[in-house]
């Protein structure tokens, strides 16, 4: 498997997505030197300018989208550029092409952003590092189910982009907080649990849509798992280009 | 590897995209040696091969690879090479890693002397550590080649191989097919270009319209070939003199002068070819131009069809 893990951490961080990732990901670095570098007397709470961040910023917009930019490129791509022939024209199963690759973009996913999330807290929070650990902890587990779903949609689908921006600001931005049942089927509240889960004084100010701990990583763990094996089904019963 | 039963066993294979047959119920057998895959730009060739590989389901019939189906059964991949018609590779790689990817997937023992052979057999080692990127067509393919021989697999199914090929790489790569099929693998090559797959296969599956037109070996359907209606419209300084001198020839069916010169109607091409300037020699007549009318590859492959019959089982 481990030449296949290696293919594709080449394939995506070679690509020019990869430094908007970066750049993205440097977004919420650069808010927190801002704040770092701001007159203490007239900066906002430290709390709630971190959960501001945390949920608006990280949570909604970098890691869905950079989730998006790399997850559809691991499978999709090969589809797109006719490679996944020289993947499935061997005598491997085919979870030992989608494990090692969904693994691969996982980390490529996670640690920009869940690195991004620990230096915002340790500027916002003067260095806490139990606050730190939660973001980024929080922040892994929701790249790990983003990753998973927009892998499978990058091979579902040729319109995967699409799909992902829908999937993003319709479903987890919009309709996902509206009814506070549906946060067990949200990404967005996995990782907001987990977060609040490791760290209690953050991110209280729910909405009144709020996850535990449990529930966010079995719920995550789920999304995990059907969309590994939703994955694998594709490639076994797809057209190879 | 088999001698004598066949290696790929095709029995009433079709495949439809909507209301697009692009394989129309076809059955034939590939033995061991090489076998070539022939027919016009969209016939159904690449679709075809696909199926044989494994990269596509049939709608209808059933496929087997050394008395294995194909679909859905990764392990035959241990004992089956394919090269596909896409020319698109891990441009970042090089050439050597390409091959190394294979055979690591592929399960090889010895993943460098594997590699150091297939390199050696495409005669790429001296580029083999230069990025794909960087190949030119000819050798990409030659990359893509040892790629899919690297676990030294019985049978190989090769499309189009010789695309963006230049003449010299075509012969070496035909060497390189001609060796490997004495070592006795089944090779199966697809190609629109008859004259490029009868110098290296032995046996030729015709495909025409998503049918199979013709199977067998090329020597009959070269025969065929030249036996077929040719027609050769000839400029010269004295056409009704070449008309009177090509009269008597055996190889022509008909002659007519009209402005625009003379046509010569003939049933054998090769005599044809071989009479026209013979006659204009022998009665001082200057040849300006000799245009075969009727010559396209479309033409030919169809004309094979209809006379071999559309969908008849021809025997190996």
């Amino acid at each position: 498997m481990m030449p296949l893990f290696f293919l594709t951490l080449s394939q995506l961080t070679q690509r020019r997505r990869y430094i908007v990732v970066l750049l993205l990901s440097a977004v919420p670095i650069l808010l927190g030197v801002i704040y770092w570098f701001s007159d203490a007397a007239t900066r906002p709470d430290e709390l709630e300018f971190h959960d501001a961040l945390t949920a608006l910023v990280l949570n909604s917009a970098v890691l869905p989208i950079a989730a998006l930019l790399l997850a559809t490129a691991t499978l999709g791509d090969e589809v797109e550029d006719n490679t996944l022939g020289y993947l499935t024209l061997k005598p491997i199963p085919r979870w030992h092409i989608v494990v090692p690759k969904m693994l691969a973009t996982v980390l490529s996913v996670a640690v920009p952003v869940a690195v991004s999330g620990m230096i915002m807290s340790i500027l916002i929070t003067e260095g806490d590092i139990n606050t730190s650990l939660a973001t980024a902890a929080g922040l892994g587990v929701g790249a790990a189910a983003y990753s998973v779903v927009f892998t499978w949609g990058g091979l579902a689908t040729r319109q995967a982009i699409v799909f992902g921006l829908v999937y993003v600001f319709l479903w987890e931005a919009s309709i996902a907080t509206l009814f506070s049942g549906l946060r067990f089927v949200s990404i967005r509240q996995y990782t907001l649990g987990v977060i609040r889960g490791l760290d209690d004084a953050r991110l209280q100010d729910t909405g009144g849509v709020a996850l535990d701990f449990a529930p966010a990583i079995i719920g995550a763990v789920a999304v995990v798992a059907v969309f590994s094996w939703l994955t694998e089904r594709r490639l076994r019963t797809m057209d190879v280009p | 590897m088999n001698d004598g039963h066949p290696t790929i066993r095709v029995d009433r294979a079709s495949r439809w995209f909507g209301s697009v047959v692009a394989v129309n119920d076809i059955s034939f057998e590939v033995y061991p040696g090489v076998t070539g895959l022939v027919g016009p730009n969209g016939a159904g060739k690449t679709t075809l091969l696909r199926l044989l590989a494994g990269l596509a389901r049939p709608s209808e019939g059933d496929i087997t690879v050394l008395d294995e189906p194909v679909r859905n059964n990764p392990g035959i991949y241990k004992r089956l090479g394919v090269m596909t018609a896409h020319e698109q590779i891990y441009s970042y790689l090089t050439g050597r890693q390409f091959v190394e990817l294979a055979a690591t997937l592929t399960g090889v023992p010895d993943v460098a002397a594997a590699t150091d052979r297939a390199i050696e057999i495409v005669r790429m080692t001296d580029d083999q550590h230069r990025k794909l990127g960087g190949y030119s067509r000819g050798m990409r393919q030659r990359m893509r080649l040892a790629h899919a021989l690297v676990h030294d697999p019985e049978v190989l199914m090769l499309d189009e191989p010789l695309s963006g090929t230049d003449p010299r790489q075509r012969l070496e790569f035909m060497d390189v097919i001609s060796d490997l099929a004495k070592q006795g693998r089944t090779i199966l090559i697809s190609s629109h270009i008859l004259e490029e797959v009868e110098s290296m296969a032995d046996r030729i599956l015709l495909i025409v319209g998503g049918k199979l037109a013709a199977a067998g070996d090329y020597r009959a359907i070269r025969r065929r070939l030249n036996q077929r209606p040719y027609l050769v419209r000839v400029d010269c300084d004295a056409p009704r003199v070449l008309a009177s001198a090509l009269a008597s020839e055996g190889a022509v069916e008909s002659l007519t002068i009209d402005d625009d010169g003379l046509r010569v109607l003939g049933t054998d091409v090769r005599a044809l070819q071989q009479a026209i300037p013979v006659a204009a020699q022998a009665s001082a007549v200057r040849l300006q131009r000799v245009q075969p009318l009727d010559d396209s590859l479309e033409s030919v492959f169809e004309y094979l069809a209809d006379g071999a019959g559309v969908g008849k089982k021809v025997p190996r």
